[in-house]
């Protein structure tokens, strides 16, 4: 664990709700609540889960979009959560994002050259290189032939994505996260992008943390997977363990759910027992509890922990920490 | 409901401070000279005090606070200073021109509401036929006509060529018959009080003489009342409880009237809170064509006479005016929001 | 650029708007030319012919006549226009200014600020604007500064509202905060990202306004406290119509060009401004601009 580039510790962020100018019962919604992990230099971490169990959250908090309620973050030993607005400066030219719509992460009123200009700008690049270096972003995403001056709404979905790519590569980062990079994206795009990105890591040295709700695309392009239920890691394992070898209830639902593109093999989806929506978890015991199909009696007494089960592999779920 | 309305009550005060400050800070921009008028009840007392005397006496030479609680005690005792413009005390001055433009804001509102409910309901009723688009046209047009164009066409067509409904606020017969020491004046309005005596002439005079100045300046507001109307209208059909109710047995009619329009015109009677400060405004014009005197008219003369203490006067009474009135609009919505109403009985 | 142009003038109330407002700004910038100043200093002055209290009607001196005081028709309603756009563009570029920096910054921030800024904004929207104004030209004293000074006071919180709602739906975008990942200031931010793409309903807004300050600056000037006497302004033109709108008995309308004339002129401005601001709203699909 001592090449770990992000590390974090019993993160939390709560959302309070319907705040008004008088003092009324406040409604917190704990978005994410309490997580561990590291993320090693050089990998792509996936982070799946369903909308709204705070996944896009964790990646924000990450590069210091929203700042956390609890728990600490650390960049290479740094402590990111300490940190001023100022002290950070310097810091997030390592730390950037790749966000989910490509058509809301592109100012419409911005060119491209002015786009990609923008993070230059801001951290005072040389400005006679900077011509030189927007080309060279432009050859990285495979833009090379593209007019300058043209605009986003000019741009197909996938080629504004290579182009907010670009804009994440310009400062040169180690540490990237995409949030649901691909999701809006149409499939035969989606495998062009996660290619791309897989060959910018290796030419470029990249660390990802790597958001979406699709467990294939997730599955394609990370070392290590965490899976994300109500706000809590339920698993974290291998990519190729994961897939054999799921062991929470939720992710063996998520696996089942993955369509298989294999003409022969019928599509066996694992029906769920209660429609999805929202479930208040007993407050005692696992977020999981109300849908999960495996459940014991401490479940509803006693939340479980994220424990190690063999190699790589750890899980948050009373059946395998008696 | 009863608590709805106590909140919006007791927020009254609040908002009547802040005004009354900011218009009593107007008097900043005035010479001592021309504050003395801000608070002096009668034209004797300015010629029988020399400027400094009277400088001293409301201590104008005092800090800002100092001067405004003076003020508001005056306020309070119903001295609100000398008109000059009007030749007579404030306080006299405003009780007979506030009826005046209530009535006629009263008028104005009538017209917003109904003519927005039937009108819009017509073009709805009728979308996309014939009859929606003359309303629609019709609309446009009266939206963007000036209200001083339609109070001088107006008066031309019913007063200058067909010499029907003339100006001013009641006709020499019954003006006779309302300053007569027999006719009990109870409220200043004419509408009421012409009843309230058992005059009827008298009512129909006034009511004749409210038809083209209400008409006048209510016209770009009932063009947005249609249109509020209409859509708010079609946008309720739309809904899944139209379908419910057919199947539960009313009848079109039934459904339209009791469900849908009522409804539809909550949408209506929020934009006639909002347009109580338009029509105020509008009231300045309307009252100055027609010869009209209310208030619109007071502050005119006012303002060209210079005379201070009206114009200030003047506004303290149009924000009373105006909060009244938006409280009326809001108990209005309350009684026919459902919403509202079983959400505070619980 | 090109294509929204199109798109505009291919709008059938839209090109009527555009065909007025084009009017009426060459009028405004040919007045000179169309309508020589006896006096070039002192321009906005209407010439006048004698000091007759009747007015007379259109003959080879004056072209459409003159009203009650000798002023020429002709002269006023052009050197009029000029009054009306200067005063139009004037005051809506401060309200505008004012009050989409004033709703942008409270928006973008948040907070106890923005509540305290929808409050004043809240209070504002209760005043009634041309009684306000009426009241503020009062203590002031009289000229065209102070009724656009008036103006401006009085007319910005539309603005900051409209601004405010605008710029609470941009800020949330993607791109805001991708801006900020890379490390802009807040201030950048606001000024490079989130003003320029709110900025669409404040234009509608203004093209609107512009009809409407000259309107309520007109009404001012019709109920007589508006511009001095002789300022060429078409509402006071209108004011000095008002004792002869009922003619003289037989004949109602003998006295039409009194009022006809500059009825025309403030009608058509201000439905070219609107109809305007009307086409560029269904352009944007901001139907409700206003």
């Amino acid at each position: 664990m001592n090449n770990a580039l992000i590390t974090i510790q019993s993160l939390e962020k709560e959302f309070v709700v319907r705040r008004g100018f008088f003092p009324r019962p406040k409604k917190i919604i704990r978005a994410v609540d309490g997580i561990d992990f590291s993320i090693n230099t050089g990998e792509t971490f996936g982070l799946v889960g369903e909308s709204g169990c705070g996944k896009s959250t964790t990646g924000r908090m990450l590069v210091r979009l929203m700042p956390p309620t609890s728990g600490k973050i650390y960049y290479q030993g740094e402590e990111l959560t300490a940190k001023t607005e100022k002290q950070m400066l310097p810091l997030r030219r390592n730390l950037q994002m790749i966000f989910q719509n490509p058509h809301g992460s592109l100012n419409p009123r911005m060119s491209l050259e002015q786009i990609l200009e923008e993070p230059l700008k801001i951290h005072r690049y040389p400005f006679s290189n900077r011509a030189k270096r927007i080309r060279e972003l432009m050859d990285y995403v495979g833009l090379s032939q593209t007019s300058m001056d043209r605009y986003p709404a000019e741009f197909s979905g996938g080629q504004r994505q290579r182009i907010a790519i670009a804009r994440a590569l310009a400062l040169d980062p180690k540490f990237i996260v995409a949030d649901e990079a691909v999701s809006a994206l149409d499939v035969s795009i989606q495998a062009q992008i996660l290619n791309l990105l897989m060959d910018l890591q290796k030419e470029l040295g990249l660390t990802y943390l790597f958001i979406s709700h699709d467990l294939g695309v997730v599955n394609y392009i990370s070392d290590r997977i965490g899976v994300m239920y109500l706000g809590k890691l339920v698993e974290v394992a291998d990519c190729n363990t994961l897939y054999r070898r799921p062991l929470h209830p939720y992710t063996k639902i998520l696996l089942a759910s993955v369509p298989v593109a294999d003409p022969n093999q019928t599509f066996k989806a694992m029906a769920w027992d209660t429609p999805e929506g929202d479930f208040p978890a007993p407050p005692a015991g696992c977020s999981f509890y109300n849908r999960c199909r495996e459940r014991l009696d401490i479940c509803s007494r006693q939340k479980p922990s994220l424990k190690e089960q063999a190699q790589g592999q750890s899980v948050a779920c009373h059946l395998f920490n008696p | 409901m009863a608590i709805f309305i106590f909140k919006r009550v007791i927020g009254i005060p609040v908002t009547l401070f802040i005004l009354s400050l900011m218009i009593f800070s107007l008097v900043l921009f005035l010479s001592p000279s021309e504050r003395v008028a801000v608070f002096v009840s009668s034209s004797d007392a300015l010629q029988s005090a020399s400027l400094e005397e009277l400088i001293e006496r409301y201590g104008l030479d005092q800090p800002f606070y100092v001067q405004y609680g003076n003020w508001v005690k005056e306020l309070l005792r119903g001295n609100l200073g000398w008109s000059s413009s009007a030749r007579m005390p404030i306080s006299e001055a405003l009780a007979l021109r506030i009826p005046a433009t209530i009535e006629l804001l009263f008028a104005g509102q009538v017209i917003l509401l109904f003519g927005g409910i039937y009108l819009g309901t017509l073009a709805a009723e009728k979308e996309n036929r014939f009859t929606d688009h003359c309303i629609r046209l019709l609309t446009i047009v009266g939206g963007a006509i000036p209200e001083f164009l339609v109070g001088l066409f107006l008066l031309i067509l019913f007063y200058v060529t067909f010499d029907l409904l003339p100006p001013g606020r009641l006709g020499m017969l019954s003006t006779d018959i309302v300053n007569a020491p027999a006719f009990v004046k109870y409220t200043g309005l004419h509408l009421v009080d012409s009843l309230l005596n058992g005059q009827p002439h008298v009512f129909m005079d006034a009511f004749s003489h409210l038809i083209l100045p209400s008409m006048a300046y209510s016209l770009g507001g009932l063009a947005a009342t249609v249109r509020l109307m209409r859509s708010s209208l079609l946008d309720n059909l739309s809904r899944g409880y139209v379908p419910t109710a057919r199947l539960k047995g009313l009848s079109n009619r039934q459904v339209m009237t009791r469900h849908v329009r009522r409804n539809a015109m909550l949408p209506v009677i929020t934009f006639m809170g909002m347009r109580i400060p338009v029509l105020l405004s509008g009231s300045v014009i309307v009252e100055t064509i027609f010869n009209f005197p209310g208030m619109g008219m007071f502050i005119v003369t006012a303002a060209q006479g210079l005379d201070f203490p009206a114009i200030i006067a003047a506004s303290l009474a149009v924000s009373v005016i105006i909060i009244i009135s938006n409280l009326i609009v809001d108990i209005l919505y309350t009684v026919l929001n459902p919403q509202i109403r079983l959400d505070i009985s619980r | 650029m090109k294509k929204q142009a199109k798109a505009l003038v291919q709008h059938p109330t839209g090109i009527i708007g555009i065909i007025l407002v084009l009017f009426w700004v060459s009028v405004a910038i040919l007045a000179p030319m169309l309508a020589p100043p006896q006096d070039p200093d002192n321009a906005y002055m209407m010439v006048r012919h004698g000091f007759s209290s009747l007015p007379n009607p259109p003959n080879g001196q004056s072209p459409w006549g003159t009203t009650s005081g000798g002023y020429d028709i002709f002269y006023g309603i052009i050197w009029g226009s000029r009054t009306a756009l200067v005063l139009g563009l004037v005051t809506v570029l401060a309200t505008a200014t004012i009050g989409a920096l004033a709703g942008g910054v409270c928006a973008y921030y948040g907070g106890i600020l923005d509540g305290v800024c929808m409050r004043i904004v809240d209070l504002f929207m209760g005043i009634p604007f041309l009684i306000a104004v009426i009241v503020m030209t009062t203590v002031w004293g009289k000229g065209m500064d102070k009724i656009i000074l008036a103006l401006i006071v009085f007319g910005w919180h539309r603005y900051a509202r409209m601004m405010r709602s605008e710029v609470l739906v941009v800020k949330e975008q993607e791109f805001v905060l991708a801006a900020k990942n890379m490390g802009a200031s807040p201030m950048g931010i606001f000024f490079r990202h989130v003003l320029p793409n709110a900025l669409s309903p404040i234009i509608i807004l203004m093209s609107i306004n512009i009809g409407r300050m000259v309107l309520v600056a007109a009404s001012l000037s019709f109920v007589g406290i508006g511009a001095e006497p002789g300022f060429a302004d078409w509402g006071q033109m209108l004011n000095f119509s008002r004792n002869w709108i009922s003619g003289i008995p037989g004949a109602p309308f003998y006295y039409w060009y009194t009022y006809a004339y500059a009825s025309v002129a403030i009608f058509t401005f201000v439905l070219g401004w609107t109809l305007l601001g009307d086409a560029l709203g269904t352009m944007y699909g901001k139907q409700e601009a206003y």
